[in-house]
Formats: C-alpha cells, sequence, structure tokens
C-alpha cells in the first residue's frame, strides 16, 4: 500500500500547484503583464533598499520636514545631469573652512574661482566666541583678483549670548544692502533692485555685470578678509565657512527648501506602494467578504446589504477627507481608514454576480446533500472561485489610490510629515514651481505617480485576460 | 410481495412556491403561489428502484429535493427509516445526509472544476471529518475501482474538464457512495450520456444496487429507461401521481389517460412507424401549475372525458380523484376506474 | 431525375492551429432526392452537425471544407463566393434548424417579425406584406394565427420549436436540414413534431435531412438512414435495411442499445471505450478499438487496424464500410 501511496503523493504534489503554474505560464505570454511585473520589481527593490535604510539614511522623513537641515545644499537648482545635456557650464559646490583655534580678530579666507559660470548663491559662516559683550561689528572685505576692494558688509549688532558660541549667516544673494554696495561700487547704471549680487562679485567688471545672461565669470584668487570689533569685552573668530552654492545638484536638483529631491522622490516609492497596496488590500477584502455574504443569503439579507452598498457609494469621498483631515488633522490612518470605508462598494456588483451564479450551480446542491454547511461552502466553493477575480480588483484599485492620495496631499489635506509624491508636488505648486519653470520640481514626481500606476494597471490587464470571469473553463 | 421495510415515506406532501412580483408583494391579499408538488403519497421499499416520471414542470425533480430535505415542504410529511424528518432543523441531520445522496443529470455541472477528482470524492468524507489523509486516499482509490475508473492514478488528479462523460458520471456515482449510504436519488442520470454508454452506467447503478443493498429513487421523463431499469412506477402530472404500479404494469397495462398518452407518444426503433402517424390520445397543452382547476386537473387534456358518462363527469369536474388500487398493487387516481 | 443533393468525398476540418486539426467530416458522400428524407445518426462528436452546418455551408470557425464537392440541384456550393450564397442558396433552396434553436429565439421581437425577417431581406418585402406568408407559413407547422403577435417567452417549448420550424420553412426551401429538434421536448410534444416532420416530408413532398442521436425518433420520420462514427459514414441503407438487417458491428450494437417500452428487454448492450478523439484517429477503421468483431476474431488483426475499409454495396443501396463484407 506505501507504494502506491508514493506514487500517489507524487502526482498530488505535482497537481496541487497547477493552477498557479498553469496562471504564470499564461502570464508570462503576456508582454504587457511581464513589462508591468519588472517594473513593479524593480519598485520593489527601491522601496525594501529605502526603507532598510541602505542607500538613505534613516530618520529622513524628520530631515525632510526641518528645512535647516538643508542649509548646505543649493536652492532650487536643476540636476547636473541636465546641465551636461543642455551643456551649460557647471558651477561646482565649493565649501572653504578655516578654523582657528585660538581665535582670532580678524580672520582672512582666500580661494580660487575656476569655473565658468556664478554660484547660485554663496553664504558665509562666522563663528565667533563673544565675551563679555553683546554688541558686535564685523566687517567683511573682498579682494578681487583685479585689485578690486569691495566691503560687502559693516554692521554692529547685538548678539544674544548662546553657550559662548554664535554663528553669523550671511546669504549674499538675499542681502539688498549687498546689491547697493555693489551697484554703488562699480557705478552700474541699474536699479540695485534687480541685480544679481553674485555676478557683480565675482563677474569680469563690464556695464552688464549685474545679470547673469550677459556678465562673464572674473577667474583668479579671491580672498575674504573678516574683522571683528567690540567696544568692551572681546571678540575672537574661531571658525569661517564659504559655501558658494553649485547651480546644479544631484540626480534630480533640489527644492525652494534646499531638500535634495532624489533622496525625497526615492522615499515616495515605498510609501506609495504602501498605501495604494495597504488600501486596496483592505478595500477588496471588505468588498468581497460584504458582496459572498450578501449573494449567498439572498432574499431579504441581500436587498438590505444592497441598499447600505447603495448609500455608502453615493457618500462623495473628497468633502468627506476634506472634512475629517480640518478635524483630526491630516494624519494618514485616518485618510486610509476613510478611504476604504467609503470606497470598498467598488467590485461589488461583479463579485456578486459571480456567487449567484455559483450559488444555484448543481456541484452546491450535492454539497449539502453531503451535509456540508454554509461555512463550508463559502470557504470551500465560492471563496476559491471569487479569488482570482478579486486578486484582479486588488491589483487593479492600486493605482487608483495611489492616485488619490498624491491628489489628497497636492491640495494640502496630506499627511505633511510624509515625503510623499503629492506632498513634493504640493510644495511646488504654493512655490509656483510650473510657472517659473523649475521642472524638476514637478515633472518627476507626476512621471513616477503615473509610472507605478500604469505598472498595475498593465498588470491587472494581464491577469484579466487570463482570470476573466467570462472566460468559462 | 414480502412484508418489506420501508425505508422513504412520502405523506401528502406539497410544496408551493410563492410568486413574487417585487417588495410589495409583501402587502398583497391574494398571493400567487406554483404548486409544483400538490399532495403525493407513496412508499419506497429497501432494495427497490422507484421511478418517477413525468413531463417537465410536473413536480418529479421537486420531489426527489424535497425527499432529501434540500427543501422544507409546504405541508405532509417525509419519513426516513421511520423517523420523521420534515422539519428536523438542518444540524439534526447529520446521520440522514450520511444515508443519502444524490446523483444529477449534469456530470459536469454536479463538481466544481477546480477540484481535482479525489477532492470531489473525498468532499462528503470531509465534511463528515471522516478519516485522515492517508485513509481518504485509500476509501477514495477503493470507489474508484468499484466504478471501474482504473487505472487509479490516472484518475485521483484529474480535474473534471479532462473526463469523458461517462467517465464524470461515474466520478460522480463514486462521490455519492463515498459516506456507504442507503437510499440514493437519482435525477436523469443518463440523459446526458451517449447512447452506447447509457446502458454501461445503468448496469453499473444495478451492480452497485445489489452489491451494496442500495435503495434508488429514479427521476426521468424517458418511459423507455424506467421501464428497463426501474422496479415500480409512478407517473406524475402537475404536481400529483396519477398511476403507480410496477414497471411492467405501467408499460404493457397502462389505466390512467394520461399515462395511456405517454406510452403512446414515445417512439420505437421500428421503420413501419414512418409510413402512419402516431396518435397520442391526448388534447391541447401542459397547463401552468399557478391555476390549477378544482376537481381532476387532468380534465382539460383528457380525451376520456369527452366520452364518459354525466356522472362521472361531474365527479370529475367537481373533486379530485385519490389515488386508489383498482387492479393488484396497481394505483390510479381517476374516477373513471375508481369503483 | 436530377439528384436534389450529392455530396461527393466532402471532408470538413476544424484547424485549431498549425498541428492540430480536428477531422469532423471526412470524407463522406450522401445523395438525396426531391421529396426524400434522410437520418443523419450517430453519438456525439461523429460529425453529424458538422455535415449539416457543411451542406448549408455555414460552418462556425475554424471549420472549413477543404476537399470534396456538395453538389445541389447539379451545381456546386462548396466554392461558391459568400455573396452568391446568399443571395441564391441559403434560406432560398437549404434551410437548417439548429440544435436548440427554441432557445435562441429573440425575446424582443414577436415571432412574426423574425419570421418575417428572410422575406424581408430576400424578398425585399415590407413586414406588412409579409404577413400574409408568415401566417400561411405558421399554419403549416400547426400554429394559429394569433401566434405572430407573441413574443417567444409567452410560447410553450413545443411551440417554439414549431416556430423555429416556420422559420426555416417561410422561403420555401427544396431542403431543410433538422438537427436534434425533439431533444429538449417532452415526449407527448416530441411526438407532435415528429407527426409535423412526417406531414412536411410526405404531404409537402420536402426534402428532409434529420439529425439526430436518438434512433427511435428517426426510424418514425425518415426513408434512408446513414450511421456515422468519427467523421465518417459507416452504414448506409434504407430505414428497412438499417433497422431489421443491420451490418456493421457499431451499427448492431447500437441498436442493441436502445431502450424499449413496448418489449420487455432483459439486457441493454453497451459499446464499452468512448468516441475516439478527432485529431489523431486511430488507423485503419476508426471503429476498431471498440470493435467486439476485431477483439474476438483473430484474422481481423492486421487488416482492422491498417487500412481503412471503404464503403461498399452488401445489397441494393445499402452500404458498409467494414472489412467483414469488402474483399482485400
Amino acid at each position: 500500500m506505501s507504494n502506491k501511496f508514493e506514487r500517489y503523493m507524487k502526482l498530488y504534489r505535482k497537481t496541487r500547484w497547477i493552477k498557479l503554474r498553469m496562471f504564470w505560464d499564461d502570464f508570462k505570454h503576456s508582454k504587457l503583464g511581464m513589462c508591468g511585473l519588472i517594473m513593479l520589481i524593480i519598485f520593489i527593490i527601491i522601496s525594501i533598499l529605502v526603507v532598510t535604510n541602505t542607500i538613505i539614511p534613516a530618520e529622513f522623513p524628520k530631515k525632510w520636514r526641518s528645512p535647516g537641515e538643508w542649509s548646505d545644499y543649493p536652492e532650487l537648482v536643476p540636476p547636473e545631469w541636465w546641465l551636461k545635456l543642455t551643456g551649460q557650464p557647471i558651477f561646482p559646490h565649493t565649501v572653504v573652512t578655516k578654523t582657528f583655534p585660538e581665535g582670532k580678530k580678524e580672520a582672512i579666507i582666500a580661494f580660487h574661482y575656476d569655473a565658468n559660470t556664478f554660484p547660485t548663491d554663496a553664504k558665509l559662516n562666522v563663528e565667533i566666541i563673544p565675551k563679555g559683550t553683546n554688541i558686535i561689528r564685523i566687517t567683511i572685505i573682498i579682494h578681487r583678483p583685479d585689485k578690486h576692494k569691495i566691503t560687502i558688509y559693516d554692521k554692529t549688532e547685538s548678539i544674544t549670548e548662546r553657550a559662548n558660541r554664535t554663528i553669523i549667516s550671511l546669504f549674499i544673494r538675499r542681502e539688498s544692502e549687498i546689491s547697493h554696495i555693489l551697484v554703488n561700487h562699480f557705478k552700474l547704471n541699474v536699479s540695485p533692485d534687480i541685480v544679481n549680487n553674485l555676478c557683480i562679485l565675482f563677474g569680469e567688471e563690464s556695464q552688464d555685470m549685474w545679470t547673469p545672461a550677459k556678465a562673464k565669470p572674473l577667474k583668479g584668487s579671491y580672498v575674504l578678509i573678516i574683522r571683528t570689533s567690540t567696544f568692551e569685552g572681546e571678540v575672537k573668530i574661531s571658525k569661517v565657512k564659504l559655501t558658494l552654492y553649485a547651480n546644479a545638484y544631484g540626480l534630480m536638483g533640489t527644492d525652494s527648501y534646499r531638500r535634495d529631491l532624489f533622496l525625497g522622490l526615492l522615499w515616495g516609492f515605498p510609501i506609495a506602494l504602501l498605501i495604494g497596496i495597504v488600501t486596496s488590500f483592505l478595500t477588496t477584502i471588505v468588498g468581497v467578504i460584504y458582496a459572498v455574504i450578501s449573494a449567498y443569503y439572498g432574499g431579504y439579507v441581500d436587498e438590505v446589504m444592497q441598499r447600505i452598498v447603495d448609500i455608502v457609494s453615493s457618500i462623495p469621498v473628497l468633502p468627506v477627507l476634506i472634512l475629517c483631515a480640518m478635524i483630526f488633522g491630516p494624519k494618514l490612518i485616518i485618510i486610509i481608514g476613510i478611504l476604504v470605508a467609503l470606497t470598498w462598494t467598488g467590485g461589488i456588483k461583479t463579485i456578486r454576480a459571480m456567487v449567484f451564479q455559483i450559488r444555484e450551480a448543481p456541484y452546491i446542491e450535492m454539497a449539502r446533500v453531503a451535509g456540508a454547511s454554509t461555512r463550508w461552502i463559502i470557504l470551500r466553493h465560492i471563496l476559491p472561485q471569487v479569488l482570482p477575480y478579486s486578486f484582479y480588483l486588488m491589483v487593479i484599485g492600486v493605482p487608483g489610490y495611489i492616485l488619490t492620495e498624491a491628489g489628497l496631499s497636492y491640495l494640502g489635506l496630506g499627511d505633511p510629515t510624509l515625503p510623499t509624491w503629492g506632498q513634493i508636488l504640493h510644495d511646488a505648486s504654493i512655490h509656483g514651481a510650473a510657472l517659473c519653470g523649475y521642472w524638476w520640481w514637478v515633472i518627476p514626481p507626476g512621471i513616477l505617480i503615473a509610472l507605478v500606476g500604469l505598472s498595475f494597471a498593465m498588470i491587472g490587464v494581464a491577469v484579466d485576460k487570463i482570470l476573466n470571469p467570462k472566460l468559462k473553463y | 410481495m414480502t412484508n418489506r421495510e420501508v425505508i422513504v415515506k412520502a405523506e401528502n406532501l406539497k410544496k408551493w412556491f410563492p410568486i413574487k412580483t417585487g417588495l410589495l408583494s409583501i402587502f398583497k391579499k391574494e398571493k400567487l403561489y406554483v404548486r409544483a408538488v400538490d399532495g403525493i403519497s407513496f412508499n419506497i421499499f429497501r432494495g427497490e428502484t422507484f421511478c418517477l416520471v413525468g413531463e417537465s414542470g410536473c413536480g418529479k425533480t421537486t420531489t426527489g429535493r424535497l425527499l432529501l430535505r434540500l427543501l422544507k415542504p409546504t405541508d405532509g410529511r417525509i419519513i426516513f427509516e421511520n423517523k420523521d424528518i420534515t422539519m428536523t432543523p438542518e444540524k439534526q441531520l447529520i446521520e440522514f445526509r450520511r444515508k443519502t445522496s444524490m446523483i444529477s443529470q449534469d456530470p459536469y455541472a454536479a463538481m466544481n472544476p477546480r477540484f481535482t477528482v479525489f477532492e470531489v470524492i473525498s468532499e462528503p468524507l470531509t465534511i463528515h471529518k471522516i478519516g485522515s489523509f492517508e485513509e481518504k486516499i485509500e476509501i477514495v482509490s477503493k470507489l474508484l475501482e468499484e466504478v471501474k475508473l482504473t487505472p487509479i492514478e490516472e484518475f485521483l488528479w484529474r480535474f473534471p474538464h479532462q473526463l469523458s462523460g461517462g467517465q464524470r458520471q461515474r466520478v460522480c456515482i463514486a462521490r455519492a457512495l463515498a459516506l456507504n449510504p442507503e437510499f440514493i436519488v437519482a435525477d436523469e442520470p443518463v440523459s446526458m450520456l451517449d447512447l452506447s454508454i447509457r446502458a454501461e452506467i445503468l448496469q453499473l447503478l444495478r451492480d452497485l444496487q445489489l452489491k451494496r443493498n442500495l435503495t434508488y429513487l429514479y427521476i426521468t421523463h424517458d418511459l423507455s429507461t424506467a421501464r428497463y431499469f426501474c422496479d415500480r412506477i409512478a407517473v406524475m402530472y402537475l404536481g400529483k401521481i396519477v398511476e403507480l404500479s410496477s414497471a411492467d404494469e405501467i408499460a404493457d397495462n397502462p389505466i390512467h389517460p394520461y399515462t395511456k398518452a405517454l406510452i403512446a407518444a414515445v417512439p420505437e426503433p421500428d421503420p413501419s412507424n414512418r409510413l402512419k402517424m402516431r396518435e397520442v390520445p391526448i388534447k391541447g397543452e401542459i397547463p401552468s401549475p399557478i391555476n390549477i382547476p378544482s376537481g381532476c386537473r387532468f380534465i382539460n387534456r383528457c380525451v376520456v372525458y369527452d366520452n364518459a358518462p354525466e356522472k362521472i363527469k361531474k365527479l370529475c369536474k367537481t373533486k379530485e380523484p385519490p389515488l386508489t388500487e383498482v387492479e393488484d398493487n396497481h394505483y390510479v387516481s381517476c374516477w373513471m376506474y375508481i369503483k | 431525375m436530377k439528384e436534389l443533393l450529392e455530396v461527393r468525398e466532402l471532408k470538413t476540418y476544424f484547424i485549431l492551429d498549425e498541428r492540430r486539426i480536428v477531422k469532423a467530416v471526412d470524407n463522406v458522400s450522401i445523395r438525396l432526392s426531391q421529396g426524400e428524407s434522410l437520418g443523419l445518426a450517430g453519438e456525439s462528436g461523429c460529425g453529424k452537425s458538422t455535415l449539416g452546418y457543411s451542406i448549408l455551408t455555414c460552418i462556425p470557425r475554424p471549420g472549413k471544407i477543404v476537399g470534396g464537392e456538395i453538389l445541389f440541384e447539379g451545381e456546386n456550393v462548396a466554392n461558391k463566393p459568400e455573396s452568391w450564397l446568399r443571395r441564391h442558396y441559403r434560406w432560398i433552396k437549404v434551410s437548417m434548424v439548429f440544435q436548440g434553436a427554441m432557445n435562441s429565439l429573440n425575446p424582443v421581437l414577436t415571432v412574426g417579425r423574425q419570421l418575417s425577417e428572410p422575406l424581408v431581406y430576400h424578398k425585399n418585402m415590407t413586414y406588412k406584406e409579409a404577413r400574409k406568408y408568415v401566417v400561411e407559413a405558421l399554419k403549416l407547422v400547426g400554429l394559429p394565427e394569433h401566434i405572430v403577435d407573441r413574443y417567444p417567452h409567452e410560447l410553450s417549448g413545443g411551440m417554439k420549436q414549431r416556430a423555429v420550424i416556420a422559420m426555416a420553412l417561410i422561403l420555401k426551401p427544396k431542403l431543410v436540414i433538422a438537427d436534434e429538434p425533439t431533444t429538449a421536448l417532452d415526449v407527448v410534444v416530441q411526438a407532435q413534431i415528429i407527426n409535423l416532420l412526417k406531414n412536411l416530408t410526405q404531404r409537402e413532398g420536402m426534402g428532409l435531412i434529420l439529425i439526430t442521436h436518438d434512433l427511435s425518433v428517426l426510424s418514425e420520420v425518415v426513408d434512408k438512414v446513414a450511421i456515422m462514427y468519427a467523421g465518417k459514414i459507416v452504414e448506409y441503407g434504407t430505414s428497412e435495411q438499417i433497422y431489421l438487417t443491420p451490418k456493421h458491428p457499431y451499427t448492431q450494437k447500437l441498436l442493441r442499445a436502445v431502450p424499449r417500452l413496448h418489449v420487455k428487454v432483459d439486457k441493454l448492450e453497451f459499446i464499452p471505450g468512448a468516441p475516439p478523439n478527432l485529431i489523431s484517429p486511430p488507423p485503419g477503421c476508426r471503429f476498431h478499438p471498440r470493435c467486439p468483431i476485431f477483439k474476438e476474431k483473430s484474422n481481423f488483426k492486421g487488416l482492422c487496424d491498417i487500412e481503412e475499409p471503404p464503403l461498399i454495396e452488401v445489397e441494393p443501396e445499402h452500404k458498409v464500410a467494414c472489412w467483414i463484407y469488402a474483399k482485400r
């Protein structure tokens, strides 16, 4: 007997997965499906790498939220490859640091300017150690290679003493006073309001040096002298850092908060997949169980349950979401919860029709003759036949939910603590990125949303062709 | 006939299906019903093959379902092995379900297309929690041998769509035998099979009956097969039995006008038949089972009625004839023949 | 008298893909004169329905006539273009009552409207003009005039089948092919339809090809019978010859498998096994794996399983394809 038994078991194991293997064989043939699947696998790999912190350090969302963390990054610059592609000159990110361990009253730093274009901004950090005084005078003078000497900063300020060290930050581009100084120094015939400080500072002297379109960079050695003085007490400079911001950064550029968009976009993958898959999964489960129960029992139960479906499906999702966002705050759990609660009615009609058809089948009657309980019939006969189509519903629902979340974030209702693509688009829109031509802020998130949605849609189409309930055996 | 044990007894069984005309039909006073089974009584003896024969809509299939308690009767009683199971709740019917099973008309539709043959046959075992996996394989293998589906390895793991019509029906028969039942309802088991294998399946059923002392309720509209296979035949019309006797009696000596019409209508493979028109002594069409007239329900189609004496005509119009023994073990419900 | 229909060595194959070809009708020849009725009998998958479709030149995809001729009144319709067939042949000369047609009536059109369609299409009548002919056709099948305005769901099964037969008769074709016209009907209605078919052939002189697996029904209607097995005709002759003196083992076994009502039968015979796969049928005689003679008598081994027996005449008008009767 055991010999026979072993033979039977071998065949049993072969046929156990036969349905799955048949499905996979069919799926392999669909070019669309395989394309979508490969894309999805890539996205999942990226998500795993992101979540396990291999390519992005942990705590990234926190970093995303605090603009202070990004002060060393250039502001609103396109990706590096874009400048290479369009043949524009790149200004490399230059940081010149000098520390003075004992402190000095006058600090001098020199640097060599070699680039073919101008930096997008320049930041000067001066670390001072004030002793016994609040009032400090700082003077900054720059010596250009063409022997021009400009005092770009000369101010007396009061500084709140904080732990013996104080950092003074000076962003050169924004300072309108520097504009006035520069315009006057070079006797330019323009209003100081419209000049670009950096072009003038680092440009060859000419009447056009105030605009980056016509100015030419002045190459050579520059020297910066920083002087401090006080009335009473003592002030010493411990560290000076000059940052010349590049005009391009990284793979995806930066936004107006100076955040590296590449990392932000990468972070969007696991979140988008999570939101889409989780919401779709929950919605499908609720919908399928509801439809099976409603259709199996039929009669009044079915009537009542279907009326509930009618009511729920007529509740407008967006106003409810807005309302809840206002009341409870835009938390992700709430958003997913409401989406599940209001959109589970999606696939009900088809599943219900399928269950009606299966319910009348003779083999169901046969199971009852053998003494099957309702639970048995639903679990062993009805659900397995409904499951393939439910799988399809789940797959096809994911892009919808990803888009919904993106749309919500875009409208400002999304969870602001999470760096989702919708959030990025939201920030882009409130900063007018599209209008100002900062395409690297607007287009990549959009494309990624579309690609993720597309991959699911392609898989869904391939799955539908194979599992369509209309195609009977 | 020796005093034989009655295994199934139907007492004045009725099944009326209400006609719903929408949600508001609950407010309608006059409710309409489809009177599928309208008061039938009969006994089935252990070991016999009892046949319910009739045209479509006569209620034979519904009766079969009532006897298996797949439907609850509107009125009347069902008695199985001396226990009244008319109103027993489903949970207490486990023993009953083990002792009864069914074979149905379309063997392909009677199997879940995603189940292997093993899963189909072992489903009753699993429902009743009988046997471990190995034991189930043992039992199923023995059943496959019994229905002559060999070699067993070839069939155990096949899917229904990989089997021929005859093989599928054998699998359904094996499933019906899984729990060692005593009573099997066979609803048109061979009507969808090819002519050359019908006899094979019927022979198999007969062999199984002798071996296992089974009792069959055979439901069909094909009188020729009924005569060949069954011991006793009950002819049904519009939810009632109009004639009940042994198979040979019904075929050779029909009494009720309806039975006579049915017998006359059956074609025979005799080439001389084509030279004359087949005369069927019946009028009109089958009436709807909703509005059943009082009195004998066959009255509108009965050719005997037209030539009957006045006294009997009056009875036919007003009173429904009961099923009465008019000859030895030959029951008819027709006023012409009841004394 | 010219033959109404002559089918010569017809081959209708279903081409599933490059490697799989179902030889549904394989080298079949039949003959029918005006006013004659022929029965095509056989089990499921023997090709009788496909033969019917082929004669109507309306074979469902992916079927094709790949060889042979269908001569209707002398003209070969197997290679005529679609436009000619539509205008001069289908429904005008030959019509068909399809299997299960009574359930395929359009539920949203009245019976009269559906019956009028061939008239409107072929004879350019209006629906009003067609009504007269429709009523005539209904009378021919025994239906009253008011049926013209009824919808299919208002009719019983028997009435629907008659309506479908009327639809086939509406243009007064010379030949009607009826595919399983009585299968889904009750026995009383079946008798009525059989009587109707008899009427049409015997009184109206209509040619009829009756396709069914029910040998009892066949014997009540047709004059000639062709028994088909696995795409071939195995026996062919008059009703008397086939039913009373069948020669082919398959026919003999088949007739002994028919259950009888008026005669007490002790044992019904059956044929073990199943009809063969038409993509790769058995070599030689297609029936040999199930043939009792082949199994019992050893002198047929090496003959029936290698060479196909030809259809030869054993007595006038009686042809058999079996090595018992054919000479090597």
